[in-house]
């Protein structure tokens, strides 16, 4: 297509073709004088290709950033969902690992057992005590159950169980020590029952429990613990009995 | 009717007097003569940078002193005496180094006696060339007065044909629309409603681009002749 220059820059050309277009073309001040009629090449073609691939690479761009965010999506709502599902319904890794917890829990029964009466003068007061008197909250099904690690020092770790959230730290000072905190975070529903922690060696071996009774535990209570840790305790099983009203 | 069109050979007999219709001259003629010596030098300059352009713009002035409208076309003459006069500097410039002052400026002059004579036999010769360049350096000044830049242009040109050809067709009308032409001299504004009433194109579309009908308008009226839509219309 003929051109003519119109106007001359450092790096390009003003040039206007025959047909009325004003075009920037690549041509070095020096080579060509105002007024000059040179060549230039249809850009149509040219255009329509670069177009053409432009439409692609942006189709694509758009492809991909559209899977990214189901991906995304899925596996945040998914997890968002499943700190409200209830537990039966779903079945998960966790429920699973539960199902370990059973038999393990079985073996400690036995142990239990096997274990002579004067052993239980050895534990602390409160606890044994508060295991014993709540027989009939162990025959209920748990709501939630959990074997929580306590290697972590300082790091607090959340739970969330119905609209109640556990929340634990192992405390660092001389000596280990866990504490633990129980909010009732639902709008309206209170929360009666009890909080079972059975602390567990490093084989799964269970070597005590505390329970930990929430009572008419209403939206906004917060209750806080703090139970020493003993030599060999590296997890606990967290088990919530009760119902919401 | 709306152009009393000077040729420029008149315009630079009044430049001879008058020293602000030399600055005028000058000022339209400035791309031109940057790049006539761009050309020489063979790389881009830049005025109030480089040398050669001071010494382009000085032959400029002695063109137009000298000029003899009798003799043929100012352009041609002027482009001779701006070549001619950067060879010398060029020449100048390199000689500098290594030949004595006397020995050069004797070179010079005679390059000088010699170049400007062959500029007086050139200048007479008519060049179809020639007439191509001063309707763009026309049709420059033309669109600086009304505040349009070639860049402007790029940045507006429409890309598809159709829609160039609807705005050729704009220009049209205004071009043979007296009322219409003469409110668009008088106002420098486009009448988009009578435009629109005869064409039947949507205001917004006119509005968008009113810049290049305008520049197509006045590419008529100055009878750029390399323009399709010139072609045929000669002007006014």
């Amino acid at each position: 297509m003929k051109a003519i220059i119109m106007e001359i820059n450092k790096k390009y050309c003003i040039v206007m073709t025959e047909d009325g277009q004003f075009l920037k073309h690549r041509i070095s001040g020096g080579s060509v004088e105002i007024g000059d009629g040179i060549i230039i090449e249809e850009k149509n073609n040219e255009f329509s290709l670069a177009n053409y691939k432009k439409t692609w690479i942006r189709g694509l761009a758009v492809g991909f950033a559209v899977l990214v965010v189901l991906v995304v999506g899925s596996v945040f709502s998914y997890r968002f969902l499943k700190q409200y599902l209830p537990i039966s319904s779903a079945p998960t890794v966790a429920a699973a690992k539960i199902s370990e917890e059973n038999l393990a829990d079985k073996e400690v029964e036995k142990n239990l057992q096997s274990v002579p009466q004067e052993d239980s003068a050895e534990r602390p007061l409160g606890e044994s005590a508060a295991a014993e008197d709540n027989a009939e909250t162990f025959q209920q099904s748990p709501l939630f159950e959990k074997v929580l690690l306590l290697k972590k020092e300082n790091v607090l770790t959340e739970e969330h169980i119905n609209g109640i959230l556990f929340s634990y730290q192992v405390l660092s000072t001389e000596q280990k020590v866990l504490q633990v905190k129980i909010e009732n975070r639902n709008d309206s529903l209170k929360f009666e029952g009890s909080i079972l922690l059975e602390m567990m060696l490093e084989d799964g071996s269970i070597t005590r429990q505390v329970m930990i009774e929430l009572p008419g535990f209403n939206p906004g209570y917060i209750k806080e613990e703090k139970i020493g840790i003993e030599n060999g305790e590296t997890n606990f099983k967290l088990v919530v009995y009760g119902e919401f009203n | 009717m709306f152009f009393k069109k000077i040729s420029l050979e008149e315009r630079v007999i009044k430049s001879k007097n008058s020293n602000d219709e030399l600055n005028t001259l000058i000022s339209d003629f400035k791309p031109f003569i940057a790049s006539v010596v761009q050309k020489k030098v063979g790389k881009y300059l830049e005025y109030g940078v480089d040398d050669e352009l001071s010494v382009g713009l000085s032959a400029f002035m002695e063109a137009v002193n000298s000029f003899d409208v009798k003799k043929g076309t100012f352009l041609s003459f002027s482009r001779l005496v701006i070549n001619a006069r950067v060879i010398d500097f060029l020449r100048k410039k390199s000689k500098l180094r290594t030949i004595s002052i006397d020995e050069d400026s004797q070179d010079e002059n005679e390059l000088s006696t010699v170049l400007n004579k062959k500029s007086m036999e050139k200048y007479t010769l008519e060049n179809e060339e020639d007439s191509v360049k001063l309707e763009v350096i026309e049709y420059a000044s033309l669109l600086k007065n009304w505040n349009i830049g070639f860049n402007e242009l790029v940045r507006i040109s429409p890309k598809k044909d159709t829609l160039r050809q609807e705005y050729k067709n704009a220009a049209k009308v205004i071009i043979d629309n007296d009322n219409i032409l003469d409110e668009l001299m008088r106002t420098k504004r486009l009448p988009i409603g009578e435009i629109e009433k005869i064409l039947k194109i949507h205001r917004k579309k006119l509005e968008r681009g009113r810049i290049y009908i305008i520049a197509i308008v006045l590419a008529i009226l100055n009878g750029l002749s390399y323009l399709d839509i010139c072609k045929g219309d000669g002007g006014r």
